[in-house]
This record gives structure tokens, sequence and C-alpha cells, in this order.
């Protein structure tokens, strides 16, 4: 917890909720912390307090956490958003990016609320059919922790490991790079497997599966896929239907265990797809209930249209030490079920180059 | 035969093609106006002003004067396109379309187009009214609306001895490696432009110039201004500037007002907005000029970094110190800037060395014979080079 007598105090709230065994949807609860968090970061994260009062929006002017301004993602490439000083830095993850990018940075002075909140969703939307102190064989197509020490997923991957994971699990890139024969040995066991890594590892698994011939894997019966991220800047790239559909087919892991997680660097919490906790409803995005999810529309600015497309904003209670009000660029679609959960719209069609200039988009915004 | 017809015949039908495009209220700028503005999405007022300025000085004499530049003292057989040249069409502004056409036509090429999703109408409007003038040279032209996933047609389309392919870079990447190493390619690929302007241009006339540029077809042209650099001048004067060219994109969108925009194009609009208010905030320099429903932005910054640009009229005013500033921000990406609008400010800046340069308020019109990413026109798509 942080060193800060009263965030720790928050940060108590927060991680009480996150070690009740039962997941239960508490509006008041929720709305209770993020506004009392609000208040402690507008008072002790200087550049989100002047963005505030920029907006003429401060603790006593609002009664409901929907109202807290959110920070947008792209922020934290540019200006250093935390309630505690850098002296206590514990851990500083980094959004990717390319040689010439800047990258985006969020500041932990404490694990314990990021790791907590992880397992706990992991448990609940990964691992529900596993006992919570069960352990199992977790491949990890990602770098190792120490390899990429900056990185949240690797971070991620090397708690859930050691949490988790059995005598024979391990990683499977190294050095940026697939291990994909020592993969394939790997998997040639009877025990359930539980494969995870980023899309573009598992896009080179099956190239690799497919130079190697032999026709595809069965995996045994209980395994299951997470895949997340993008492909930007790589050779190949597919549709998520179509990754899963091909990660169906050469693993022989059944499509309702193949899931996508949705997560990014400045936010403390994920959220997984439902089809492993809830197979016969819509394939839809949940998250843990110390998470909320706006969707807003553009032009507007406000809440949008059930059912229209808007940007996602998340309001996440682990993020105790920045900010928990995020406002990505990333569409998304309320869906319905028990819980509601959201469809990842990502770049609609209509995003596509509509004239020569959009270069000067995807020039200059690699250049940011 | 197209290759044995006389060139001068050729110029003449060329030329009155483009007389009756360039009439405002003839048929075909009104006809491409209803059409376009309803398939791209652009406010019917926006391409109606597009056209007429660009337009404005294509005419028969502009097609000679290329011809003498580019192929002058060339012999008869020297000055022939490929038998067959192809034409990938990117984007949704029409210029380039018709442009390209033509400029195939000069050579005597037989032209088969493939259109863009986004502008299906202008290489078929354009045939249709060559038809009325020669009908002999419009059976030269074959629209053909290709379905990118049928590889026998891609492959067919692409057989041509020229092709010519607009569009990204990976595009442009796609179709040259379907090609032979026999096959001539001219690719177009990823541009965008600037302006510069020194303390004397930072006025009303000016910032209305450049919301012209920037307005016109909703800033989706590579010829469309990204970027706005204030080289010198102190502050007071750029903020000056910067509310003047707010009032001014302001007063466009009354008179040509933005077209549709989508879900994703808006969200990267609103996010770089929000991306700049937290910034501002925080930082204490800056500002931001909106106008209602993501119709316009103007982003004042305090620094000259390239930052986003999310198109759909949004445009960043960069200070930046002096000339050589300018010249070491724009250095990285000099090999894609297509044009420059400068005033009070020299063009001798190494890195402006390949782009169009040009006043504000003239980006959008350039001349016919210009050379085209820093390339003539017609001795790429030549069967002699």
């Amino acid at each position: 917890m942080s060193a800060d007598p009263r965030r720790a105090e928050l940060d108590a709230a927060v991680l009480a909720w996150m070690r009740e065994p039962d997941w239960r949807e508490d509006d008041a609860r929720f709305g209770l912390l993020a506004l009392r968090l609000f208040e402690y970061q507008y008072a002790n994260c200087e550049p989100y307090r002047r963005f505030c009062v920029a907006q003429d929006v401060g603790p006593r002017d609002i009664e409901r956490w929907q109202d807290v301004p959110a920070v947008p993602a792209g922020a934290f490439k540019e200006l250093r958003i935390a309630s505690f000083g850098p002296a206590r830095d514990a851990k500083i993850f980094c959004t990717s990016g390319t040689a010439t990018s800047r990258r985006g940075s969020l500041h932990l002075d404490t694990l314990e609320l990021y790791e907590t909140s992880l397992l706990a969703t992991l448990q609940t939307l990964l691992f529900a059919d596993l006992g919570s102190a069960q352990r199992t064989t977790l491949r990890i197509l990602a770098p190792a922790p120490a390899e990429a020490p900056d990185s949240s997923l690797s971070h991620m991957f090397g708690r859930l490991l050691e949490a988790r994971g059995d005598a024979h699990s391990g990683y499977d890139v190294r050095g940026g790079k697939l291990d994909a024969e020592g993969l394939l040995y790997a998997l040639e066991t009877d025990r359930p497997v539980a494969l995870l890594g980023t899309a573009f590892a598992f896009v080179h698994l099956l190239d690799a599966l497919d130079a190697r011939g032999g026709g595809p894997l069965t995996l045994p019966p209980g395994s299951r896929a997470m895949e997340t991220g993008g492909f930007k800047g790589l050779s190949r790239e597919l549709p998520r239907e179509q990754l899963h559909v091909a990660m169906s087919d050469a693993l022989g892991i059944d499509p309702g265990r193949i899931v996508n997680q949705y997560g990014m660097t400045e936010l403390g919490s994920q959220f997984y797809d439902s089809v492993l906790v809830d197979p016969a409803g819509a394939r839809r995005k949940l998250g843990p209930p110390w998470v909320r999810v706006r969707r807003i529309d553009p032009a507007s600015g406000e809440e949008a249209e059930p059912g229209e497309p808007g940007m996602l904003s998340i309001h996440d209670l682990v993020n105790t030490g920045s900010t928990c009000a995020i406002q990505t660029a990333d569409l998304g679609r309320r869906v319905a079920g028990s819980p509601e959960g959201f469809e990842l719209l990502g770049r609609l069609p209509g995003a596509e180059a509509r004239g020569c200039s959009i270069a000067a988009d995807s020039m200059l915004g690699e250049a940011v | 035969m197209l290759r044995g017809r006389d060139e001068e015949e050729v110029i003449g039908a060329l030329g009155e093609l483009l007389a009756r495009w360039r009439d405002p209220n003839g048929r075909w700028q009104q006809r491409l106006a209803s059409t376009l503005s309803a398939a791209a999405g652009f406010s019917r007022p926006n391409v109606r002003e597009g056209l007429c300025l660009a337009l404005a000085d294509w005419d028969e004499a502009a097609l000679r004067e290329l011809v003498a530049r580019e192929l002058g003292g060339r012999k008869r057989a020297a000055r022939l396109g490929h038998p067959l040249t192809s034409i990938v069409c990117a984007g949704s502004i029409p210029m380039p379309t018709l442009l390209q056409i033509v400029l195939s036509l000069l050579v005597r090429s037989p032209t088969l187009v493939k259109p863009a999703s986004r502008d299906p109408v202008t290489a078929s409007l354009l045939a249709e009214s060559l038809g009325e003038i020669d009908a002999a040279l419009a059976a030269c032209v074959e629209v053909v609306p290709l379905d990118t996933s049928d590889d026998a047609s891609v492959k067919s389309f692409l057989a041509s001895e020229c092709i010519v392919a607009s569009g990204s870079d990976a595009t442009i990447e796609v179709v040259r490696s379907q090609l032979a190493p026999s096959q001539c390619f001219v690719g177009y690929g990823h541009r965008f432009s600037i302006a510069a302007l020194g303390p004397s241009a930072l006025d009303e006339s000016v910032a209305e110039a450049l919301a012209l540029d920037v307005s016109l077809w909703d800033q989706l042209g590579c010829m469309s201004p990204v970027a706005i650099y204030a080289v010198g001048g102190a502050a007071p004067r750029q903020v000056a500037f910067a509310q003047a060219l707010a009032g001014a994109l302001e007063t466009r969108e009354r008179v040509a007002p933005r077209g549709e925009i989508d879900a994703a194009s808006g969200a990267i609009m609103r996010h770089e907005r929000d991306e700049a208010r937290m910034r501002f905030a925080a930082l204490e320099s800056g500002q931001l000029y909106e106008g209602e429903n993501l119709r316009w932005t103007v982003v004042l910054e305090a620094d000259a970094r390239p930052r986003r640009a999310p198109l759909h009229r949004f445009v960043r005013i960069h200070p930046v110190a002096d000339l050589a500033e300018l010249e070491s921000v724009l250095a990285p990406q000099a090999s894609r800037l297509s044009t420059a609008a400068l005033a009070g400010v020299d063009s001798e800046v190494a890195a402006l060395a390949g782009a169009r340069i040009c006043a504000p308020g003239e980006m959008q019109r350039p001349p016919l014979g210009a050379p085209h990413d820093g390339q003539p026109l017609l001795i790429p798509l030549l069967s002699i080079p």
C-alpha cells in the first residue's frame, strides 16, 4: 500500500473489495470510492488538478463518479501523472513504441493493488473452472519480466506464472523471438495448457506450425488461450476473428476457450472476453466490479446512445496513485448480457484512408 | 488505334475536355459535386469550391506547356506511353484521378482505371464526358470497378505494361510486389503539407487564405496543411493569428461545411483536443480553439514537436524560433513533404527543396503541370524513358 496514510486508507478499501471471493456490482460503493479518490488525486496530482481547474471541476462541484474529469490516455506520454513524487517510484511501466516515438509511462509507488487486481480478474474471467490455488501449465508467448522490465504485460504474466504456474510453465519468447521449437516441444503433453501472449506472437506460432508441416496440434481438453495487443509494425496482420479461427484450427482449442484481453499500460485493470464465464451469451468484454466503462459520443462529448459506438472512458479504482478516470481513443459498443459488457470496435471501416493526407496522420502519429 | 493518333488531335480533344470540366456552371462539375458529396461524405459546396479552384487553370495551353516541357525534342516514337496503362486510384479527392487519366491519354496509352472505393464516380464521369467530344478516345478508357479480393481480376488488371498507383505506402508496396521487373511502375504514396509564416504574415488575410487551404476537401488531400509554423514573431501575435484562423474556419464552416466523419475519426479528434487541453493546463502554455461538434480545431502549440494530425479541419500552429529550427523540424520528413505555403519567410530551407512552394490560399490549386511528388508527370509514363 502507499506510504501516504491518507491514500493507504483508500488503497485498503479497494484491496478489500478485490479480496472478496465473490464479485458484486455495488454502485454505491464504487461511487463513494471514486469520489474519495478524485478528491485525493485532485489534491495530490498537480497536472491533474490543473486540468480539472481548467474545466472548472473540483471535488466540491460533483456528486457522481461519472462527472470526474477523465485524463486522455495520450497525456501519459507527455506528463508525469502521479500523486506522489519521483523518489517514491517503485515501478514504471511504459507503453510500447518505436525508436522515434514517445512512450507513455505509468508510475507506481506500490504494486499491491495492481497485482491483486490482475490475479483476481484472471481467476474470475480466465481460470474460473480451476480452484483459486490450483496451479496449471502456463506457456507465455511474451518476454519474461527480466527481459522487458518496463512492460506491464510481461509483469502481469510474470506475476501470474509465479502465483499459478506449475513446473512445466515458462516463457517462449527470448531475445525478442518466439522459440517455436521449444514451445512445440512443451506442448507435447497430456496436461491442459494455458497459452498466453501477444497476438503477433500467436501469428508467429501459427506460421511456425505451418512451416513445420505435420498438421495441426490437438491440445489436451481443458486447454485455453489468451491473446492481447495489436499488430502494429508487423509484416502480417489478421483480424481478431480470423486469428481466433486460425488458432483454434492450428492448436485444437475450442474457439470458446480462446480469449482476447483488452488492457492498456495506463490502466491497472484489464478486460477479458466473456466466453469462459458465459459461453452461451454474446462475446463481450468484462472487467472486475472496481472498474466502470462509459462510452462517449465523440461529436458531443456526452454519453453515447445505447447501441451506438463511443469512445471508451474507463474509471479504474486500481489507479489510486495516478488518475482513476482515463479517456481512451478506442471505440466500443455496449453488449447486453449478465453482466453487461462491451465490444471493442477499434478503428471502424470508415476510418480507412480517405485521402493521401492520411499519411500525415500515421507518420506524425508515429513521431509523437 | 490510340498510339497511331496524332498528338495534336489528342491534345485538342483533352483541351476541350478540360474546358467543359472547368465551367463551374457546366454539367460535369455539377454532376461530380452531386455524386461525389454523396459517395465521399463531403458537403456539396466544399466539392464545388474545390473543383472550381483546382480546375481554374487546367486548360489546353497548360497541356501544351507540359508536353513541350517534358517531351519537347523527343521524336514521335519516344513520346508514346505503353501499349496499356492501369491506374489504381485512391482517396476521395477527384483531381488526381482526372489528371492521371488525362496524362495517360496524352501519351496515347489506352487506360484501365480502378476507381477508389471512396470515389467511384470521377473516372466514369470523365470517360462519359470524353465520349461526347471524341468517342474513339473515350473508348480507350475502361473503368474497372475491381474487386480486390478477386485474385484473377487483380492479376489481369496488373498485367498492363505500365501501372500507376496512388494510396497508402502499404498499398503502393502491395501493388509493386505483384509486378514483374519488366513492368513500369509509378507509385504515389504518403505525403503531407505545411505552411510557414514569418511575423509579418501573421495577419487576418493569411489566416483566411489558410482556412481555405485547410477546409477544402476537409483537409484530406496531401496538399492540405496539417501544421502551420510561425517562424519568429511575438507570442501575442501568434495568439492573435490563431484566433483569426479559428474565426476564418468558423466562417468557412458556414460557407462550405465540413462533411461527415465516422466515429473513429471523431474519436481521434476529440482525444487530441482533450490531450491538448490537459497538456496546456499542466504546462500553462498553449491554446485550444474549437468549433462545435468537432467542426474545426485550431491548436496553438507551445513547441514544434510533431504531433498527430487527425485531419477533417484540425490544424496545429507551432512556434519556431527561426528558419534553422524549421529546418530541423522538417528535415526528418522532408521526402514526404508535398506542398509548403510560405509567407514572410525565405524559401531557402533545404527541407523544402522537394516541395511545391506556393502562397497561402493556393495550396489546393496546383498548376496542371506541377511535378507530382517531385517527379515529372509524363516522362515516367513513356515506353521509352
